[in-house]
């Protein structure tokens, strides 16, 4: 106090922190860099990204989903349906905002981790920075796909010095996530990458492993068109054994089957955005794509009278697509099993119909067959990649041109077929081939996020949706940069397209 | 040996007296030291004699005399105890018979001793003073009788209360005598004698002419105009004739009588300059305090309360945590203080006054000084009084009738069956307002002890306080307890200390919900089941299909939510003059002050299931150390004044939370949440502060009291500025010139006082908030396996340059005293400007982060005060009148690039004030079926106006596109008010005072949200009686819509618009107050020196043309607590 006249006043004026945390000190203990790789997550369970948004963002501009006739964001869905969208419509600045602040927490962590000595533990800090990087990369990856040319930051935004930053070209940004998912595989010397299995067991389940980051790798290099690559890092994932499909297409989705081995140590779900029911807002899906006004069970849980939303339907073509005795069609689809519908021929105002002729066709796909809270928070994670993606992306990569290695392609396509209770596929040509494996990958994925990047990527796209949006032109798959980061970002431009 | 005497007698003989005839001769012998002969006038020797017995007594006790005398006279023992010690005597030989013979013996005895043997059975008396002994006759006064003229009389103040220890003298001499206890003196005077002067600390001076009276009754007024009268700034005091600066006195007379529990709601109409609003007129209820406008957006425009030279950090947010349940305003921290214990206010308003307060000088500074003891007046003063309250004005709302007409119509309107049956209503008509709104009264005792000798004064304090709301379930009280104390160590060290202790017991009572829940229920829901005491729920057949409002006698009876307020405020402090006018000051003072919170609702059906409880509790500690040098010095005609100081603070608060729900215990409530099984809980804890370290300087310097130039700067340090701004530098420079002194102005008679004053200064804001510029971490939760993990991650970008924001002030003024000050005027105009606002800086969303907090953009605030008081009539018939008129303008000069802000209700633009509201222009009701701006209304809708389409290609607004959307918003008006008056009369006449007060404000505009709930046309809730005049397809004029309770959409404008933003403006009689003084004789009978009863009525007339409970609130009016009537007897009683 008074001493101020005799010591230091600089240290007398030093802000006092006690009951908050700063950067200042905090990355030093094993407890709190485990929190700043935590921090690398907090995107995957936001309703801004894959909980909602993203849902919108993937599901509605394809051209297997329209937007349902009662649906409650049919304004909003309309806009990206006819891509009719502007820098204040439709540009989804809330989903911008929250992958940038995850690659904010990403860059935080490796930035702080990297830069702070923990002598103690050697294993922890290079893990730590490993899933930042693995993390950074989907989420640019995301972006990319998403918005198209981005700006590019690698490094936490410390202070005011550098806001304002330019677009990165397409090639720039994969080749950065490229170089970053290398990091997390343990391709340089300075970090021994990401584990197969996390040591602890459980407590990590949901934490990028060395399998995601590859396989991840493998669907960039696919993107790119690398089939080499592709090829070589979906093998290491299939090569590892840690992965195996689950013996029934509806096992993916029970709630018990969540984070859970099979004969695989792994199961089938190599990353997730991992959702529970403690906040009250698990997976949004099943609410949304649910029709308007229905009782969903399971009703003994005294959660009778629980709303859907009807916000999308599928079309009649997608539907009549699965050959006969596909099981993925029963287990994607609202009517053939719902339980309540066949027992007393209808609960909450359905009758059993036939999809076939039906108007409309309701997915469900996130399941409750098995929840046992209220069914308003779906606990059901949201799949990234599953291991019958890697094998899907593997049979495509080898027919494309790339080396084979543990499988033939075949013999990945037909682990997933025969999965789907149809028949293995043999003597294709290469064209046929590539057509069985887009359409494999459209039934496999209903929803989950793959079917507009999959038509994105091999050029399916304008073919896919012409007919309904007649003035689409190149560009128009990456959706408008939001308007305030324009208004702030002095070195930012719109998309071309918009 | 004897010594020889006849130098001494000879310089006795030489000084012979004329004048001095009352005067002892001070006669001093000693050997190697000059003889000197001394006058001294007896009162003024007796009183130093007083200061000093407290060291003058141990040469005395120790020194021991050999006295053995036979038939010598009493000058030889004299001269024998002056030999054997360092004693010597004072005397006059004509009044003590030195030559007396006498016989003494005494072995080792003490002087004293000796003496009383001496002069026993004599009529001389004695006093040993150090080494100095003074020998004088018992019957001084009948001696001086002999010699002069007698004149006597009494000294009171304007109350008629004797004033003890007044001096009374004569103009030209030293003669003079001091009143006694009763007031009374007398004294002998020369018989050329022309005039007396009589004077008391406090007090006026007074020049009587004698003119061959010999009886006076002298009143002294005190010392409260004029100017002569010393006022604080910051760290010292200057005569008002020297000050340079823009600083409006409040004094303690002014203040009395008003039974506010806060004395910043006492500054409301006292200074120019000042806006005093009332955020709630709910016991202790927050009070807003603007001194020359509004300077920030986001760092605080609530100027600085010093207190006793102690700066109080008035932060209610930190201090108060708050809890989502309910309302509960912030207890006004400054309520704690008991008003009475207030000796004067000052309010330091430009740069020269305040910048010696640096970093937090910037919304003005309010000096408070609190009352100290006086020297040689002792007095016992207690004060009741007692006063009721009511509320000012209600609300019109719809009858039991009038309502169930409504709610048919409504239902009818939107296709449904109507549900009362009007020719069957029932007898239920409930009025909720009288039901809630009570006549309450307040009770204020104190008791306050002052007195003081040299040595000590001392002022000792207790109050107690208690004012019931007049919401039923509202009210608070306060305890408070006041030391002040000062005591002289030593010639040079003066220590002392000042103390409040408080105890404030607030019982929000959930106010603001009972009133909104009372406004909004129907009239056709009765209170009570069947008149019994089951409140009656809504959930019956008729009501089922109502807006959601709660039985207000659930949270009114039921339901706690209440604040105990412990406070302590005090400083120690010693002075120590180290030279002479050289002094140095050194003051630790800390205030300390801790809250609980509690809240408490049973579980209800209509309100929450399971029952709540909350307790919040939250301390701060504020200390302060400050260390100044003062030198005042003057030489010639020069006058300079230095302080030079340092000070150091620091603020800590914590805050702990605990809530819990699903309580089903009743019994213990809050008292054993652990105990009371919750279902969920929330515990909450939080701890932070700040440090402040400053060097402070102030030049002053007069030349003949006509030039007068001060300057100051001050260095402050603030933890909370970023790294790269750690210090700020605040100068400021100011010069007047006292034209009335010059040569030129001594012909005249008219112009007593004429000064012009000029300021120019900086001072800053530094409340940027705690940790704003570190790179704080925030922390979500990640899910893994199913588990909420923490998630932590920086949550802001670090600012290393965030520093304070900035004031620039000019200030020119006048004062003007004419016929001696029977009227006096101050005017000032001031231009401020304020940049490097505090504001939420978008950043790319990029970045990871929305905003960063950055210092951009400016604000500028001028206009003009005007201060006047007049002595209409002085004599028995007293009438003084004080005016204060300010004009104000507030703009936005700059957002630093970033575009308007729209956050409707308000919008920040460049150009505009802030405070400015944003929305949409109604234009009646829509009375045409083609209507398609607003597609979706429909006839009797309330209309918009169509003034704008989207910006086009360049970014140039357009004009009206046929559709009503948020580009029809536009501005509407401004929160604050421009012109401010206020006017004052004081007549007295004998013991008879009135004291009217009127003040007004104009041109603000309040946003009626209050209206806007309660013109509800859904029949679903009560309504305000306007609605009658709703839209019926044959009153084409009306503002009020169609009355429907379903389907419609665009009915009603929910959004802001003008029809419920008002007219702010007021004119309001704020306090008369009547009082009579019982003549001093009638008193004396019950040993009362003074006796004081006042009736006083407080917001008894208010001219409006504001919709609402009163235009006194907070521009923004959301069912705030309605402001009352207050009717207060009292009574002052001095002993």
């Amino acid at each position: 106090m008074g001493i101020c006249l005799f010591v230091s006043c600089e240290k007398f004026l030093e802000e006092k922190t006690p009951g908050i945390e700063t950067t200042n000190g905090y990355y030093t203990t094993v407890a709190n860099i485990q929190t700043a790789a935590n921090a690398c997550y907090t995107v995957l369970r936001s309703g801004q990204a894959y909980r909602n948004d993203l849902g919108k963002i993937l599901e509605t501009r394809h051209n297997d989903i329209v937007v349902g006739p009662n649906a409650a964001l049919r304004s909003e869905l309309l806009t990206l349906y006819t891509y009719s969208l502007s820098s204040t419509t439709g540009s989804y600045e809330g989903t911008w905002s929250v992958y940038y602040s995850g690659i904010s927490h990403c860059n935080a962590a490796i930035d702080f981790v990297k830069n702070e000595p923990i002598g103690v533990d050697k294993t922890t800090a290079p893990r730590v920075i490993a899933q930042a990087y693995c993390l950074r990369a989907l989420y640019y990856f995301d972006l990319v796909r998403i918005y198209g040319e981005v700006p590019l930051r690698l490094k936490f935004t410390s202070d005011a010095s550098s806001l304002d930053m330019p677009k990165s070209t397409i090639d720039q940004i994969y080749s950065s996530i490229i170089s970053d998912l290398k990091y997390a595989c343990g391709e340089t010397s300075e970090n021994p990458g990401l584990p197969v299995v996390y040591e602890n067991g459980g407590d990590n389940n949901g934490r990028a492993t060395l399998g995601f980051a590859q396989a991840l790798l493998a669907k960039v290099y696919l993107f790119r068109k690398d089939w080499n690559n592709a090829a070589k890092y979906t093998d290491m994932v299939i090569k590892s054994g840690k992965y195996a499909l689950w013996p029934n297409f509806k096992d993916y989705f029970y709630i018990k089957n969540k984070n859970q081995p099979n004969s695989a140590p792994l199961g089938e779900a190599v990353f997730e955005a991992q959702l529970n029911n403690d906040l009250g807002d698990g997976n949004y899906y099943t609410t949304w794509c649910l029709p308007v006004r229905s009782a969903i069970p399971p009703t003994s849980l005294g959660w009778d009278g629980a709303w859907g939303q009807g916000d999308w339907v599928a079309k009649a073509d997608l539907y009549r697509s699965y050959e006969k005795g596909d099981e993925r069609r029963m287990y994607t689809f609202l009517s053939d099993t719902f339980p309540d519908n066949n027992a007393n021929g209808g609960k909450g105002g359905y009758s059993k119909v036939d999809l076939d002729t039906a108007t409309y066709r309701y997915i469900y796909k996130y399941r409750l067959d098995d929840q046992t809270t209220p069914w308003g928070n779906n606990m059901s994670n949201i799949p990234i990649i599953r291991y019958s993606d890697v094998l899907l992306m593997y049979a495509e990569a080898l027919n494309e041109g790339g080396t084979q290695g543990t499988l033939t392609q075949y013999a990945a396509i037909n682990l997933v077929r025969s999965r789907a209770k149809i028949s293995p596929l043999i003597g294709l040509t290469k064209d046929a081939f590539r057509e069985a494996v887009y359409k494999e990958r459209r039934l496999e994925f209903v929803f989950e996020f793959q079917r507009f990047y999959d038509l994105q990527r091999t050029g399916r796209l304008i073919a896919a949706i012409q007919d309904r949006v007649p003035g689409f032109k190149d560009g128009m798959e990456y959706i408008p940069i939001p308007q305030s980061e324009l208004d702030v970002n002095k070195k930012m431009v719109q998309n071309p397209a918009w | 040996m004897l010594p020889d005497k006849s130098d001494a007698q000879k310089i006795q003989k030489t000084k012979s007296f004329k004048s001095m005839k009352n005067l002892i001769h001070l006669y001093r012998r000693k050997p190697a030291t000059q003889k000197i002969l001394l006058t001294m006038r007896l009162t003024l020797f007796l009183l130093i004699a007083s200061v000093f017995s407290a060291f003058s007594n141990t040469y005395a006790q120790k020194t021991k005399l050999d006295i053995n005398v036979q038939n010598r006279t009493v000058k030889d023992v004299l001269n024998e105890i002056e030999t054997q010690s360092e004693f010597f005597f004072m005397y006059n030989n004509k009044q003590v018979d030195v030559e007396r013979i006498v016989n003494l013996d005494a072995k080792s005895t003490t002087v004293d001793i000796v003496l009383e043997k001496l002069f026993a059975g004599t009529d001389v008396n004695f006093k040993v003073v150090n080494r100095q002994i003074l020998l004088f006759p018992n019957n001084l006064i009948n001696l001086a009788e002999q010699q002069g003229k007698k004149v006597s009389g009494k000294v009171t103040d304007q109350n008629g209360v004797a004033i003890p220890g007044a001096a009374v003298v004569v103009r030209g001499t030293t003669t003079g005598a001091s009143s006694d206890n009763d007031g009374s003196f007398s004294l002998v005077i020369p018989t050329d004698a022309k005039a007396l002067i009589i004077s008391f600390v406090g007090m006026k001076s007074q020049e009587i002419v004698i003119s061959g009276k010999t009886i006076f009754n002298i009143v002294l007024e005190e010392e409260t105009i004029g100017l002569e009268e010393v006022v604080a700034i910051g760290y010292g005091t200057v005569k008002k004739s020297d000050i340079t600066g823009s600083v409006s006195s409040v004094k303690a007379n002014k203040l009395k009588d008003a039974s506010s529990n806060s004395f910043d709601q006492m500054l409301q109409g006292q200074a120019a300059g000042v806006v005093v609003s009332q955020s709630s007129s709910a016991p202790g209820g927050g009070v807003s305090v603007r001194i020359r406008g509004s300077n920030s957006i986001n760092g605080g425009n609530e100027p600085l309360y010093v207190i006793d030279g102690m700066p109080i950090y008035k932060n209610d947010g930190d201090a108060f945590g708050g809890h989502d349940y309910g309302s509960s305003g912030a207890p006004n921290v400054l309520s704690t203080i008991d008003p009475n214990d207030i000796e004067s206010m000052e309010i330091l308003k430009d740069a020269s006054a305040t910048a010696i307060y640096g970093a937090r000088g910037a919304n003005g500074v309010v000096l408070i000084t609190t009352k100290k003891g006086q020297i040689g007046k002792s007095n016992i003063i207690f004060n009741a009084s007692y006063a009721l309250a009511e509320v000012a004005k209600k609300y019109n709302m719809l009858n039991a009738s009038q309502f169930a007409q409504l709610n048919n119509d409504a239902r009818i309107a939107g296709g449904d069956k109507p549900l009362y049956d009007l020719n069957n209503l029932g007898n239920i008509d409930t009025d909720w307002q009288n039901e809630i709104f009570r006549v309450a009264p307040t009770q204020n005792y104190q008791l306050q002890m002052t007195g003081g000798d040299e040595k000590i004064r001392y002022m000792i304090s207790g109050g107690y306080f208690n004012q019931q709301g007049i919401i039923k379930s509202s009210g608070m009280d306060r305890y408070s307890l006041r030391v002040n104390f000062e005591r002289s160590v030593s010639k040079r060290i003066k220590i002392g200390e000042n103390l409040t202790i408080s105890r404030s017991n607030n019982n929000d009572g959930n106010a603001t919900t009972v009133l909104y829940n009372a406004l909004k229920r129907v009239p056709t829901s009765p209170v009570y089941i069947d008149g019994t005491t089951e409140l009656a729920s809504e959930n019956d057949n008729i009501h089922t299909d109502l807006a959601g409002t709660q039985n207000p006698f659930y949270k009114m009876n039921l339901c706690t939510n209440a604040q105990t307020t412990n406070k302590l405020l005090g400083n120690i402090f010693a002075e120590i003059t180290l030279l002479d006018g050289l002094m140095f000051k050194t003051d630790f003072g800390a205030t300390i002050q801790d809250i609980k919170g509690v809240y408490f609702e049973p579980a209800d059906l209509s309100a929450r299931a399971s029952g709540a409880g909350i307790i919040n509790n939250n301390y701060t500690i504020n200390t302060v150390i400050q260390n100044t040098l003062n030198y005042n010095k003057s030489f010639s005609k020069h006058n300079i004044a230095v302080v030079l100081g340092q000070t150091a603070e620091k603020y800590e608060y914590e805050s702990n939370h605990v809530r819990g729900e699903g309580m089903s215990n009743i019994t213990t409530v809050y008292n054993n949440m652990a105990g009371n099984y919750m279902t969920s809980n929330i515990i909450q804890s939080n701890i932070g502060g700040f440090q402040m370290a400053s060097f402070l300087g102030r030049v002053t310097y007069g030349f003949d009291s006509k030039y007068l130039l001060t300057s100051s700067v001050r260095k402050d340090g603030s933890s909370r500025f970023g790294k790269n701004n750690k210090w700020g530098y605040f100068p400021s420079a100011a010069a007047a010139w006292v034209v009335s002194k010059e040569d030129f102005m001594q012909n005249q008679t008219i112009i007593s006082n004429l000064k012009f004053r000029l300021s120019y200064g900086a001072t800053g804001n530094q409340e940027i908030g705690n940790y704003n510029s570190m790179a704080t971490l925030g922390s979500w939760v990640a899910i893994i396996n199913n588990q909420n993990v923490k998630a932590t991650y920086p949550d802001r970008i670090a600012n290393a340059d965030l520093k304070w924001e900035t004031t620039k002030q000019f200030n020119g003024g006048i004062d003007l005293g004419i016929i001696k000050g029977r009227i006096s005027l101050i005017a000032d105009y001031f231009n401020k400007t304020t940049s490097d606002l505090l504001y939420y800086k978008p950043v790319p969303l990029s970045t990871g982060f929305g905003s960063i907090l950055s210092n951009i953009g400016s604000v500028e605030n001028k206009g003009f005060e005007l201060g006047l008081n007049s002595v209409n009539l002085d004599g028995n018939f007293k009438w003084n009148t004080g005016i204060t008129f300010t004009l104000q303008k507030n703009k936005i000069l700059s957002l630093g690039g970033q575009p308007a802000a729209k956050n409707e209700p308000t919008i920040l633009q460049e150009g505009e004030e802030l405070g400015t509201w944003y929305g949409y222009l109604t234009d009646g009701v829509i009375t045409d079926a083609n209507h398609p701006a607003q597609p979706d209304a429909k006839i009797g809708d309330v209309k918009f106006k169509d003034i704008a389409g989207p910006l086009d290609a360049n970014n140039k607004p357009t004009g009206p596109d046929g559709k009503i959307d948020g580009n029809d918003r536009t501005v509407l008006g401004h929160q604050n008010p421009n012109v401010l008056y206020s006017l004052t009369n004081d007549f007295t006449y004998k013991g008879f005072e009135l004291n009217v007060f009127f003040n007004g404000v104009s041109g603000n505009t309040i946003y009626n949200q209050t209206r806007q709930s309660l013109e509800d046309l859904s029949g679903k809730s009560g309504a305000v009686a306007d609605v009658l005049n709703r839209y019926n397809g044959t009153n084409p004029g009306t503002s009020i819509p169609r009355a429907l309770q379903n389907g419609g959409t665009n009915h009603y404008g929910s959004g802001t618009n003008t029809k419920f933003l008002e007219n702010g403006s007021y004119l309001k009689l704020r306090n008369l107050t009547l009082a009579y003084n019982l003549p001093a004789v009638l008193s004396k009978k019950i040993f009362v020196s003074n006796f004081r009863v006042y009736f006083s009525g407080q917001n008894l007339w208010t001219s409006t043309k504001y919709s609402g409970y009163d235009p006194d609130v907070s521009a923004y009016d959301n069912f705030a607590y309605p402001s009352t009537k207050i009717y207060t007897v009292g009574i002052n009683l001095t002993f």
